[in-house]
């Protein structure tokens, strides 16, 4: 009888060490989705900055030393606001997707790995036991084997990363459209220009040493744009490499070995992890 | 019979952001030709009012860009909400997949009993028994 079980109880460890190497696969797409939720979290404050811009914007309408408080309300802004909060939730949703994707793709690695380790050690010092033990065993066994080895956590990661490969790309496409032409290309725009505006209108009619230090001031305040702008910049270009390797994982996840996944996602990471303090820089 | 005439889908972010473009330059074009030298002078009420028109313009050009956002978000509701399930069934698994966890530390105590018990250790049984034990709690 022992004679009999012993080689199924090979097979299952087998299985086990399988299953323990198949493990590497899940932490290079947790890595990945670890990069992509800092990347979503860095856009939170450009999106904020859309109504600021407006009203800084507005602000600058008041001719210097008027000596009024700046607004901190007005309708367009306003709505500008509204429609930038609303693009900051759709950033948080993708953001949660890819939390709840790394929770999936890093669950139990350790704890469940160490658990099987355990199971193989057990399993391998079953030499001497009676045939009831013996058949007990080896239905528990088997039993963890078929929880272990069914790759319930890979087939449910390449379902949802397959369930959402259209629909994650569209909405980094709209994401990059809003920075990049309703912000950047719009509210940033407009703002650097009414500032200059302001500059130049005081500026009339005033001495050259005047016009010298409001020149020294307005570069000041051009910078802090420029810097608002560069890093606007680096949300587009990381929302890009996102979505790009967004649409890989989904593509390859089913196919490529583990360390070829590793391969894959890595460069995206990386360039990922490099550009989140970019964004971060000038808010 | 002459084909039916498809009508052309409309970029509604796209033209909303164009109009924004269009009352922005419009406005800046009044606060370059404002803020110009000009011979004979533009009188102080004229200027007053070049200026109140090119912010009037850029009110719009606001008001454009908030639409042309609006736009695009509204393009994509159809993918948020799919998102939004799918995550919402992710964190339903990982629910699941740590009861399938707490299963297999459940087993693997058992298994560690068993082995224990085949063996005739008293000690690692008891050992083995408070595991489980703590297992099953």
């Amino acid at each position: 009888m022992i004679s009999n079980r012993a080689p199924i109880i090979s097979v299952l460890v087998v299985l086990l060490e399988l299953w323990l190497v198949s493990c590497a696969t899940p932490d290079a797409v947790s890595k990945f989705c670890g990069s992509a939720t800092s990347t979503l979290a860095a856009a939170a404050p450009i999106f904020d900055d859309m109504k600021q811009s407006c009203l800084r914007e507005v602000n600058s309408r008041n001719e210097f030393a008027t000596f009024t408080p700046p607004i901190q309300n007005e309708g367009n802004c306003s709505l500008i606001g509204d429609q930038a909060k609303s693009a900051a939730a759709a950033a948080k949703i993708l953001s949660e997707y890819f939390t709840a994707i790394n929770s999936v793709a890093s669950f139990g690695t350790s704890k469940a790995g160490t658990d099987a380790q355990k199971l193989l050690s057990e399993a391998t010092a079953l030499g001497g036991a009676n045939s009831a033990t013996q058949t007990a065993l080896g239905s528990i066994a088997q039993f963890l084997v078929s929880a272990a080895t069914s790759g319930y956590r890979q087939i449910q990661l390449e379902k949802d990363l397959s369930k959402a490969s259209g629909d994650v790309p569209i909405v980094v496409t709209a994401l990059v459209t809003i920075v990049r032409d309703d912000y950047i290309g719009r509210q940033l725009l407009s703002e650097e220009q009414k500032l200059s505006d302001q500059y130049r209108e005081f500026a009339r009619n005033k001495s050259p040493e005047l016009t010298l230090m409001l020149d020294g001031r307005w570069h000041a305040d051009e910078q802090g744009i420029a810097a608002r702008r560069a890093s606007a910049q680096n949300l587009v270009i990381a929302l890009e490499t996102l979505s790009k390797g967004f649409t890989d994982l989904a593509t390859n996840s089913h196919h490529l070995k583990a360390k070829e996944l590793a391969g894959l996602l890595e460069p995206y990471a990386a360039q990922l992890q490099t550009l989140v303090p970019q964004i971060q820089k000038a808010f | 019979m002459p084909s039916p005439v498809m009508p052309v889908p409309i970029d509604q972010a796209a033209e909303a952001g164009h109009l924004a473009d269009l009352f922005n330059d419009l406005s800046q074009a009044l606060d370059d030709f404002r803020l110009a030298p000009h011979n004979p002078p533009i009188s102080a009420n004229q200027l007053a009012r070049l200026k109140s028109d090119a912010q009037s313009l850029e009110d719009r050009a606001h008001y454009f860009t908030a639409q042309a956002i609006g736009a695009t978000l509204q393009m994509i509701q159809p993918e948020l909400a799919n998102i939004k399930a799918i995550t919402a069934k992710a964190k339903t698994q990982v629910g699941t997949l740590n009861n399938v966890s707490k299963v297999i530390s459940i087993a693997t105590s058992a298994m560690t009993l068993g082995t224990a018990i085949a063996a005739g250790n008293t000690s690692s049984i008891a050992t083995a028994l408070a595991a489980l034990g703590k297992s099953l709690a």
